[in-house]
């Protein structure tokens, strides 16, 4: 999904010049029976409206970067989408980083650590500041949670959906 | 025309099929009608892919000039709430298509939204269960109707590609009648009409509640309702197995990541 004319009122021209080269790539590959955001659904469980939502939320964290001047944290949906096309070598490499946006971004995982939450939580506050300031408006809740889950609800694993099955608890029964 | 005009698609092969009818058929000719009415339009964009040589060609969805103004049925909403979410939101087609196939949920579901439209729901009668597991009974009107619709289809089956060369003008007035209804008329696809005259269509354009501003879909923009069709079946094709096409188990010569710990 793109979005077009949304929300860039705060942009300066140079910024737009760059949010609509950022905006208009497309991470899909037309020519494959099983593209990104098909992956992106089965591996995450997520919807394809969810899906097509969180990439361009991607995109704008990515637009954030490179015109934040502090570091920034994406959420988790937005760091899956992030991790996914790092996987697609040439997409993310070349057509994104060099020929769309002339810099390259790097993934950087946390190190561990109490020194290192709290680095990481101020980032994300951060993070949801300035896309609301060049934005316009805050970031969708579902897609960027408030840092208390965003930071507590990290125990993900994979599963082989083959054997298992996957039932959800009981929230008044099991604590987090 | 007595129901072609009145009915969209979707309703008119409901009555005509009724069970027989799938869900892939009743979205495919609900996206067409959206697009007739300019209440959505696609678009092209040539692009070049790295790993791939040449430049290639992405369609996108995106709302039409008549979004605003159109009153949606229950059963075009899956294909409005993607754009309500994301204001002039621009959709990559074969997402768009799996999207309101996610968003119509189950064959069931989206009969019963059909079934409930007024303007065909004295053609269908239903028990508690058929409501549930989203089938109905042809009801006696029904079936005097499915005979009229029968009947006007294969009219226009006959007419319509006559009427292209003969008389391209009153072919296109016929089309812009009966809308995304065209899509039913097997023998007739939107390049026959090629010489239709302009000041028709702009008359047309003033006159027509719903195809007013920009220019009409099919003649102008060349809009080829066989690609569009088949464009379709090919994104929703891979959809109810999503999956494992094309996808083995993941990696296609990667040459050993590092794994990536997670940010935050």
């Amino acid at each position: 999904m793109n979005l077009k004319n949304q929300s860039t009122t705060n942009l300066t021209a140079d910024q737009k010049v760059l949010w609509d080269k950022i905006r208009t790539f497309e991470i899909d590959d037309p020519t494959s029976a099983f593209s990104f955001t098909d992956r992106l659904v089965r591996e995450n469980g997520w919807t394809y409206e969810f899906a097509v939502r969180t990439v361009i939320e991607y995109k704008k964290f990515m637009f954030l970067i490179c015109v934040g001047n502090h570091p920034l944290t994406p959420s988790d949906q937005v760091d899956q989408v992030w991790h996914l096309h790092l996987l697609y070598t040439q997409s993310y490499w070349i057509d994104f980083c060099k020929k769309t946006i002339g810099r390259e971004i790097h993934h950087g995982p946390t190190k561990g650590g109490k020194q290192e939450g709290d680095k990481f939580t101020n980032w994300y506050k951060k993070t949801k500041e300035t896309y609301k300031q060049l934005f316009g408006h805050t970031p969708p809740e579902d897609i960027w949670p408030e840092s208390s889950i965003r930071f507590s609800e990290i125990n993900f694993r994979r599963v082989n959906m083959h054997r298992f099955w996957i039932v959800k608890k009981i929230p008044f029964l099991f604590k987090k | 025309m007595k129901h072609l005009t009145k009915l969209s698609p979707a309703e008119v092969l409901l009555i005509s099929k009724n069970k027989e009818v799938k869900l892939k058929e009743l979205l495919k000719v609900t996206f067409i009608d959206l697009l007739m009415k300019q209440v959505l339009e696609t678009f092209e964009v040539e692009r070049e892919i790295t790993s791939r040589d040449g430049i290639w060609i992405f369609t996108y969805v995106k709302e039409g000039p008549n979004f605003h103004k159109y009153n949606f049925a229950k059963h075009e909403e899956i294909f409005v709430t993607p754009f309500l979410k994301g204001k002039n939101s621009e959709f990559l087609f074969r997402n768009f298509v799996k999207m309101a196939y996610q968003n119509a949920r189950t064959e069931a579901l989206y009969k019963n939204s059909i079934y409930d439209s007024i303007l065909i729901k004295k053609a269908f009668k239903r028990n508690i269960f058929q409501k549930i597991f989203g089938k109905a009974t042809i009801s006696d009107s029904g079936a005097e109707y499915r005979k009229e619709i029968k009947h006007e289809i294969e009219t226009l089956e006959k007419e319509l590609p006559e009427l292209a060369v003969s008389n391209p003008n009153k072919a296109y007035t016929i089309v812009y009648s009966i809308l995304g209804c065209v899509a039913l008329i097997e023998t007739f696809d939107m390049g026959m009409l090629k010489n239709v005259d302009k000041s028709l269509l702009s008359e047309f354009y003033n006159n027509h509640a719903f195809i007013g501003v920009a220019g009409c879909v099919g003649m102008d923009d060349g809009y080829d309702f066989t690609h569009i069709s088949s464009d379709f079946d090919s994104s929703c094709g891979g959809f109810s197995g999503c999956g494992d096409a094309g996808c083995s188990s993941g990696c296609s010569g990667c040459g050993g990541c590092g794994g990536c710990g997670g940010c935050g």
